[in-house]
């Protein structure tokens, strides 16, 4: 289990929570209800906190059993669910008060917390539809959380109306993201921590963010979607950098005519899954103590491809499906994740043969404009990439992994060293996300042009005034990912007899 | 012409099944999906309106649009009908497929013409979608692609 939120949330929620009480000797206990949703993955489940319920004067008070939270406030919050698309829940924080910065460390919870946090939820449970996540949190003052969510099975009920102990299953958050313009801060449990030292490998790299920098590198989880030019470069570099875990995703098989730009690959390679040797490069070049793959073939244009994804603490994109990136960029709000994408256009004019195009990197997530109002796919590109293979004409948006199949439509052009210099920025941005390294403050667009050999900020950098996807931030599996069916893997599988 | 009432639309994303309620409720209660093929719902929509001085009767004709099930976050595509459309002068209309690949879906129930139509098309861009609702706009788009084929 896993906990999402914004910045903005992480500043009102300490704002409630230690608001005037800073300098104070004693810090008076307080709490907020927040309402949540859940993202469920291959293997993560994450809760998002979607809002907090504002509250009025004494809605929730100290009392000597403990923190207090009144009818009107529950009240208030129920109203909220219901008012919210399907699979709102709700989560009952409260704060446990000391000296700013006191706590590194996540909070404990006390004996009489857990007695009171399960009474209280397991009687607002009943209130919600059966699927709305309950969970309940506690953060200190240094803005560290420690979550649990908690089931109660209505079939269980006592005879008098409240739940039996066996009636309820409980499950810590192992880690905490929390999501702002300027990075992706990671809580991680200290028991789920990868162990990372001594590592004589990433001396020169321990030199720039420390230990401590490398510790958070060995802790990430990134998935990659499509593995060709871009994607096997990147799987090399955040390998060698010290990341605890790759998921690589792509369906394609690697062919003669890729292997001028397949970083490692081997000429026994051509005919198998890109993900295959691209998660043996990575394996091999791994300076994480405890480095793990995950190569899986599919689309990210598919529930089960994006469901790899959200396992993932940051994803990096390098395929040009334009559903792909359609979906990738829905999820990347609801679900609360930085999103980086890459991608590599070359163009020959049919006059004096002068070769033209640009690579462009765009972030986007929460914070960052959508990779739609940056221009890096439209959605009727993305429409049209949803027919069948044969009724798809060639397409102009961008092509660098190469991963379309169809056989009679003339190749994209691409070089390994634009490659690279794509796989390069994107690895930037992703450092600059998870350790604050320079660029620190940039966000948006980075543009290459080719035919000029520059590279510039792009001018986009906030979405369009009717753009919905700051609307969606926190929604989870309740927001309507545009997944469906990709229409060249299905073929592909279609011919493998899968 | 126009098919079966058997297809159950329960399995599909609640975002489509929410737009085909509001077609049935202001548009026509005869709405229905026809098919799924992949990511498209072949969606019958009976009553569209020809107009009189460029096409001959009858003035309203039953049609199948092509809905993305990931509608409204991906446009329409292209029509299918069971006759080709045909105006008064004769003209040809664009993007005519008759006995396309796309029609296979309904062909059983008569759909033999495919009218490859992009949502932003020689019209223009097509109107925003953004929510169920915005299914009615697509009647009107088709209406006036055929106004102005």
């Amino acid at each position: 289990l896993h906990f999402a939120l914004t910045e903005d949330l992480q500043q009102e929620a300490l704002r409630i929570l230690f608001r005037e009480q800073a300098g104070d000797a004693f810090r008076a206990e307080r709490g907020f209800i927040g309402i949540i949703h859940a993202g469920n993955g291959e293997v993560r489940r994450t809760l998002l906190l979607r809002s907090i319920v504002s509250q009025e004067e004494r809605w929730v008070t100290e009392t000597p059993d403990g923190l207090k939270f009144s009818a009107h406030y529950f009240s208030r919050a129920l109203d909220l669910v219901a008012d919210s698309p399907k699979g709102a829940g709700i989560l009952l924080v409260h704060c446990h008060p000391g000296p700013e910065g006191e706590f590194p460390r996540p909070p404990r919870p006390s004996h009489p917390d857990l007695h009171y946090e399960r009474l209280l939820l397991s009687h607002a449970s009943r209130a919600l539809p059966e699927t709305s996540p309950v969970a309940a949190g506690i953060v200190s003052p240094s803005g560290m959380w420690r979550i649990r969510e908690y089931v109660f099975s209505r079939q269980l009920r006592a005879p008098r109306g409240l739940f039996r102990k066996s009636a309820e299953v409980y499950q810590d958050a192992m880690a905490i993201r929390i999501l702002g313009d300027q990075g992706l801060f990671l809580q991680r449990d200290s028991s789920s921590t990868a162990s990372t030292f001594p590592n004589e490998n990433q001396d020169s790299t321990l030199r720039l963010w420390g230990e401590e920098g490398q510790k958070i590198l060995a802790n990430v989880r990134v998935g990659i979607v499509g593995v060709g030019g871009v994607g096997s470069i990147l799987a090399e570099f955040l390998a060698r950098l010290g990341v605890g875990e790759l998921v690589l995703l792509d369906y394609d098989l690697l062919k003669k005519e890729n292997f001028n730009r397949a970083l490692g690959a081997r000429l026994s390679d051509i005919g198998k899954p890109k993900v295959k040797y691209v998660g043996r490069v990575a394996r091999n070049s791994a300076t994480s103590k405890e480095f793990r793959v995950r190569a899986l073939r599919g689309s990210s244009a598919e529930r089960s491809g994006l469901a790899a994804m959200l396992d993932c603490d940051i994803v990096l994109n390098a395929s040009d499906s334009a559903p792909g990136r359609q979906v990738l960029d829905h999820a990347s709000y609801a679900h609360t994740f930085p999103l980086v994408d890459g991608g590599t256009v070359f163009a020959v004019r049919s006059t004096g043969g002068d070769i033209t195009g640009k690579s462009q990197i765009t972030e986007a997530g929460p914070g960052r404009p959508c990779l739609e109002c940056s221009g890096v796919y439209s959605r009727e590109e993305a429409t049209l990439a949803r027919e069948e293979p044969e009724i798809q004409g060639p397409t102009p948006y961008f092509r660098s992994g190469n991963t379309q199949t169809q056989d009679h439509t003339p190749r994209a052009p691409s070089v390994i060293s634009n490659n690279g210099l794509v796989a390069s920025v994107m690895v930037q941005r992703f450092l600059k996300t998870i350790l604050g390294f320079p660029p620190k403050h940039a966000l948006g667009q980075q543009r290459y042009y080719v035919d000029q050999g520059e590279m510039l900020w792009g001018p986009i950098r906030k979405c369009q005034d009717n753009c919905p996807k700051a609307s969606w931030i926190g929604l989870g599996d309740s927001h309507p990912v545009p997944v469906g069916i990709d229409p060249f893997w299905k073929r592909m599988q279609n011919q493998d007899g899968r | 012409v126009g098919g079966s009432h058997k297809f159950s639309t329960l399995q599909l994303p609640e975002q489509l099944q929410e737009a085909i309620n509001i077609l049935r409720a202001d548009f026509a209660p005869e709405t229905r999906i026809d098919a799924i093929a992949d990511n498209w719902a072949y969606v019958w929509l009976p009553g569209i309106q020809f107009e009189e001085s460029k096409y001959p009767p009858p003035t309203k004709r039953g049609l199948w649009v092509r809905i993305p099930i990931q509608f409204p976050n991906a446009n329409p595509h292209g029509i299918v009908t069971a006759d080709p459309i045909t105006p008064l002068n004769e003209h040809a209309i664009k993007g005519h497929n008759p006995s396309h690949e796309t029609c296979k879906p309904v062909a059983e129930l008569g759909g033999k013409h495919y009218y490859s139509w992009t949502w932003s098309g020689e019209l223009g861009p097509g109107p925003q979608l953004n929510s169920p609702r915005d299914i009615l706009k697509v009647v009107s788009w088709i209406e006036r692609r055929i106004r102005n084929a």
